[in-house]
């Protein structure tokens, strides 16, 4: 009796053994890593005749560790040069990849998508669409607007400290959270908006500097007069006046009306479509001092409360209202006004607080009005105004776009002054 | 009656719950915001309700009839054809649910963990562990959903909770959604989900305290409508009703969507493990449940040996429909249909049978008493 249970168990244990090594070792989907091409960045330009051309950088480990820093010719960002494929569509461009990459190309570990600006004015969904049914492909994927090529992105692109492409993206979305100067958004945030009825998406945008760009060719062997002459500050994507660093700009919105790209905001207006949209963090702006023309005042800003916006869609034309509540540090003084002192205080945050209203009272009407785009994020509240979808679909939202009236009511309150009271003077 | 051993209050609750939430994995949230768009999240609250409303009427009789099922009750009030007749069609729903059920869990599998590995390879090693479950019986598969389902729920809501930074709240409106009339039909179709009725008045027999039932019912109910109220309110936050209804495996959409800064992400590996234990769960248990009404019709004296009979026409079942589109509309057509008429309508009918009954026998010693007192 003891034998047979013991025979019992033994052949469980073999039955077990057998099983467990039919259904583990032999897994068909079993994939080495030395035979995955990752592709870390996708680029996506219009081709000629509706077809496509898809440039991807590929992940190269050894590139990635930091180990082969003199060949920066061969490959960067931890990366291989960049390969172009034209096809009919992405997952076309990436089969005929393999027929000159040497493994096979997977897109598990993309970082970044840099949309063509031929692409983006067409529909983004267009070719977009077609990637999210895709397995491999994540929608937490960053992505950028390119206003010329993306190819040129892939080529031009020199990071000043990042040696990973993926974590270069993730470095700049987060930089963009505190400066203010870009939008952080994710793909995902992309075709959600672009398919809600009443919102519009808006994206990163990332330039090439031609001027950079030139310098960086000549070696950096101008002066400074001559690189640089008499420009004024600028905003604009690709327009930074500056010398050395990386040769793109990572500054700027697109706008988009739908998934089409109607229009470029620079980094001033970025910040005020944020500040609308209620998504400001920390952020140092300059303000003109109003009592001594030609200087400047740097105040951080953030939302003290998430702004209150309220719309009314059964007038005629449609109200629209914000109301904003920021808190300010003053922490830059170049007037010799004493702004520790309560009135002149008050004076600087009236005008803080007109320039702050203007420019986004500016941009709102602007938008709404030229392009009947919505980027603003407010929109998706009047869907409570709707009982059903069907009247929501009905309303006709970009017609009423056309003649909406904005206001903005700024409640500013500049709290602390850095760690100086009278401004710093000479004898 | 099939000897299939006994079931504790805790136990039993644990298996109805898994098993009739099993189906939030899959595609029944993207059909709900089909249905309802914005207010897909509104249907398993309505559906709850007509559920209680059910179970209000079944679970007296269960509780006063201790120690008998729906087939002993079936049989004293309806009739041993009718019993068979009862038996056979809740065994064919099971089968044919399962079928459609197996079919769109392995296509998921396929599409989404492991796409060159051919549908077999999948379907094969999953219906032998399901057929091991369903070999063991009731109280073997109430066991496994005990230790498993508190983890389900930590897992759930972990997946749910993590989401939280790409949820808007906005997009759960309008509030009616397509209208108040798609919302109350679907609210009648989607009762079908709510197998943990048929699947308590199967079993109270088996319940070592026969007055457990009416709690059990009412929680299982409960947790139920509101797991099936959380995914598809979050899945419509996260992905907007236009995005969501054309998403279909939520759970596993969710899980990629996880994106909390750099460290954490990429965690949906972690989540496959929750529709996997669901799905081995419901399929043994369904399984099972198949096997023992074809015992009983049979008046076999165990159901044992039926249950690879079973488990093979369920397999073949399952590749009759040529594409995972082609499963998704059989099953709307002939599951999600007509599936309420067997989970809630079935003991529905044999409870109404038996209180009538009773009534008939009152009425009956009511009408023998003046007699014998004339007598």
């Amino acid at each position: 009796m003891k034998s047979l249970t013991l025979k019992r168990t033994l052949l469980s244990l073999l039955v077990v053994a057998l099983l467990g090594a039919t259904f583990s070792t032999g897994c068909y989907d079993r994939v080495e890593l030395e035979g995955m091409a990752f592709v870390v960045g996708l680029g996506l330009d219009k081709g000629p005749n509706n077809t496509i051309d898809v440039t991807v950088r590929i992940a190269v480990p050894g590139e990635m560790a930091g180990n082969n820093g003199s060949s920066s010719n061969a490959a960067q960002l931890g990366g291989s040069r960049p390969i172009t494929v034209r096809a009919n569509t992405i997952a076309g461009a990436l089969t005929l990849l393999n027929s000159t990459v040497e493994r096979q190309v997977s897109l598990l570990h993309l970082a970044t998508i840099l949309i063509g600006e031929n692409v983006a004015k067409a529909g983004v969904l267009d070719y977009v669409g077609p990637l999210v049914r895709m397995r491999e492909f994540r929608r937490t994927v960053t992505f950028f607007v390119v206003p010329g090529e993306a190819r040129e992105i892939f080529e031009t692109n020199q990071p000043v400290l990042e040696k990973s492409m993926s974590r270069f993206h993730e470095s700049i979305s987060e930089i963009s959270r505190h400066t203010g100067l870009s939008v952080t958004s994710k793909i995902h945030e992309f075709i959600v908006e672009s398919e809600e009825p009443n919102e519009d998406p808006v994206a990163p945008v990332m330039a090439v500097n031609e001027k950079v760009k030139e310098q960086t060719q000549q070696s950096q062997k101008d002066t400074r007069e001559e690189t640089m002459p008499g420009q004024n500050v600028s905003f604009k994507p690709g327009e930074l006046v500056r010398m050395g660093g990386n040769s793109l700009d990572f500054i700027g919105t697109g706008v988009f009306r739908g998934d089409k790209l109607v229009t470029y905001l620079d980094g001033i207006e970025t910040r005020m479509l944020l500040m609308i949209r209620g998504e400001l963090l920390r952020t140092q702006m300059d303000f003109p001092d109003p009592q001594q023309k030609g200087k400047y005042e740097v105040i951080e800003l953030k939302h003290a409360r998430t702004p209150q916006t309220e719309i009314k869609l059964d007038s005629d034309p449609i109200q629209i209202k914000i109301r904003q509540k920021l808190e300010g540090d003053l922490i830059g003084v170049q007037s010799s006004i004493d702004y520790t002192e309560e009135n002149n205080m008050r004076v600087l945050e009236n005008s803080v607080r007109e320039t702050l209203k203007q420019k986004e009272q500016d941009l709102m009407e602007h938008l709404y009005h030229d392009y009947q785009a919505a980027p603003f994020g407010m929109f998706r509240k009047i869907r409570s105004q709707f009982s059903t979808i069907q009247e929501m679909e009905q309303y006709p939202f970009r017609e009423k776009l056309k003649t909406a009236q904005v206001t903005v009511d700024i409640d500013l309150n500049i709290r602390r002054i850095g760690v100086q009271l009278a401004p710093v003077g000479p004898k | 009656m099939i000897k299939t051993g006994h079931l504790g209050r805790r136990e039993m609750l644990a298996l109805t719950v898994v098993a009739s939430v099993a189906d939030v994995s899959l595609f029944y949230p993207q059909q709900l915001v089909m249905r309802g768009a914005s207010a897909g999240w509104m249907i398993p609250v309505f559906s709850m309700l007509v559920a209680f409303a059910v179970w209000a009427l079944v679970a007296p009789v269960l509780v006063r009839e201790e120690k008998q099922d729906l087939i002993t009750l079936c049989e004293k009030s309806l009739g041993s054809f009718a019993t068979r007749a009862i038996c056979v069609v809740i065994a064919l729903y099971m089968i044919a649910d399962l079928s459609t059920f197996t079919r769109t869990f392995t296509e998921a599998v396929v599409t989404t963990v492991l796409p060159r590995s051919p549908i077999s390879f999948i379907a094969v090693p999953f219906f032998l562990v399901c057929m091991y479950y369903a070999k063991k019986g009731i109280e073997g598969i109430s066991r496994v959903s005990l230790v498993l389902w508190s983890w389900l729920a930590i897992g759930m809501l972990a997946l749910l909770i993590l989401n939280w930074n790409w949820m808007r709240p906005e997009q759960a409106m309008p509030l009616w959604g397509n209208g108040i009339g798609p919302l109350l039909s679907g609210a009648g179709l989607f009762t079908s989900v709510f197998l943990n009725i048929l699947v308590i008045a199967l079993f109270s027999s088996r319940m070592r305290k026969g007055s457990d039932v009416r709690a059990i019912g009412y929680w299982s109910i409960g947790i139920i409508g509101v797991t099936y109220l959380l995914v598809t309110l979050v899945f419509l936050m996260c992905f907007s009703p236009e995005a969501a209804m054309r998403s279909p495996f939520p759970l596993y959409q969710l899980g990629r969507l996880i994106y909390i800064g750099r460290f954490i992400q990429r965690l949906e590996a972690a989540f496959v493990f929750i529709w996997v234990v669901m799905a081995v769960i419901k399929v043994s248990m369904a399984v099972m449940i198949a096997t023992y009404l074809f015992a009983t019709v049979f008046r076999m004296p165990v159901y044992r040996p039926l249950v690879a009979a079973v488990a093979i026409i369920v397999y073949d079942l399952s590749f009759y429909p040529r594409s995972f589109v082609e499963t998704i509309s059989y099953n709307n057509k002939y599951i999600v249909t007509w599936g309420w008429a067997v989970t809630m309508g079935i003991p529905l009918v044999v409870t109404l049978a038996v209180r009538v009954r009773k009534r008939r026998e009152v009425r009956g010693d009511e009408e023998l008493d003046p007699q014998e007192n004339a007598s």
